[in-house]
């Protein structure tokens, strides 16, 4: 478990896989769910190394919009002679059809980020500009924090004190200067 | 579960060599295809690590088998080889050396850096919902108390991540809503059943 508040950034639904995006203070998290099974992989900003955003169509989802297209509209003019199967076909043709449009149209949007031990994908179907503000808040949050911790690491990795080192107590120094003019 | 081998093309999954990993548009070397990237160099954890290591282990303890001026803090459970901070790769399996986990690791051996758990909300949400459609068959009083039993748990769950409780308390109020519709429905039926033997 994750304390602490986290914002969603997007989300990765597809046919076989459905996960949220999130970034907390320190990390980017993903829950990936499989019925009641929620499995959550963090990618923190400290080991990022590589992020991504790249736009696809998803050939799988236009092809099977455009084969489900094509079989209702192909019923659907092949039942002519009776208009109410023809219209409810059509009918059931018509969102097949636009969902495969609108895909080939928009596009999505993939924004992909790769750590050491896990990465975490988001996918914009609609919103292309927070896609970009989505990739451009986790390279900025990433390079913060990798910036903090090289700032640090040199800070610890420098000399420790440059003060010259501290005067023996007032009675001992008495002492020796007392033997020195003794000799 | 995929097991993670590090960055790869966004497009093909191909694996992306040191070479590869650039600011920049990048061309997958693979699929030939274009895709934007943002590149890090995310810096070792050696001072801090080491720092610790000296922090944690007392004076004359064991020195590691790859870091011989740093102290071990703990032995690979793998192959019992003492290991300092610095080698000490848990990513939830236990402690194991670096040469253990990349075997491990290559075997797609090792659980991957997650957490597994039940989402007890959708839980509650889904017995609740149930409770709703079955409700006409006597079923709403106990799928609303398996969905008060998983809100339960789910309230514990949301508190322990410090996440928002509406949707809990409104899953909770309906689940409350179906027991008492259910009794009410139960004792409609007794009434007008003793209304009919009259």
């Amino acid at each position: 478990m994750t304390p602490g508040k986290r914002k969603l950034l997007g989300r990765n639904v597809g046919a076989m896989s459905r996960e949220a995006v999130f970034e907390t203070a320190d990390a980017i998290e993903s829950e990936s769910r499989e019925g009641y099974e929620v499995t959550r992989k963090r990618v923190l900003f400290e080991e990022v190394l590589l992020v991504t955003i790249h736009r696809e169509v998803g050939v799988v989802y236009v092809t099977m919009t455009a084969i489900l297209t094509v079989i209702f509209a192909g019923v659907a003019i092949l039942s002519r002679s009776a208009p109410a199967v023809a219209i409810s076909f059509g009918i059931l043709a018509l969102p097949f059809f636009i969902a495969c449009v609108v895909r080939l149209i928009l596009r999505l949007d993939y924004v992909s980020i790769f750590g050491r031990r896990s990465k975490a994908v988001m996918r914009f179907s609609v919103r292309k500009r927070r896609a970009r503000e989505v990739y451009g808040r986790i390279c900025s949050r990433a390079l913060e924090v990798q910036r903090a911790i090289v700032e640090r690491q040199t800070e610890e990795a420098s000399p420790i004190s440059e003060a010259p080192p501290p005067l023996p107590p007032e009675d001992l120094a008495n002492d020796a200067s007392g033997a020195a003019g003794s000799t | 579960m995929q097991s993670y081998e590090g960055p790869s093309c966004p497009r093909c999954h191909a694996r992306l060599t040191a070479d590869w990993i650039q600011s920049g548009t990048i061309i997958c070397p693979d699929c030939n295809k274009p895709f934007e990237a943002t590149a890090f160099r995310p810096p070792q954890r050696r001072l801090e690590v080491v720092s610790v290591a000296a922090a944690l282990t007392p004076e004359g303890a064991n020195a590691c088998a790859n870091h011989e001026r740093n102290a071990a803090v703990t032995n690979c459970v793998r192959c019992g080889l003492f290991i300092c901070a610095l080698c000490n790769m848990d990513v939830g399996t236990g402690p194991h050396c670096p040469s253990c986990f990349d075997r491990l690791r290559a075997d797609d051996a090792l659980s991957p850096a997650a957490t597994r758990y039940r989402d007890y909300a959708s839980m509650a949400r889904i017995a609740m919902v149930a409770g709703l459609f079955f409700s006409f068959m006597f079923m709403g009083i106990p799928f609303a108390a398996a969905s008060l039993y998983y809100a339960r748990k789910g309230f514990k769950q949301l508190r322990e991540e410090g996440r928002s409780k509406i949707g809990l308390i409104i899953i909770i109020i309906f689940a409350l809503l179906e027991i008492i519709g259910g009794i009410a429905w139960i004792a409609i039926l007794i009434v007008g059943l003793s209304k009919v033997r009259k």
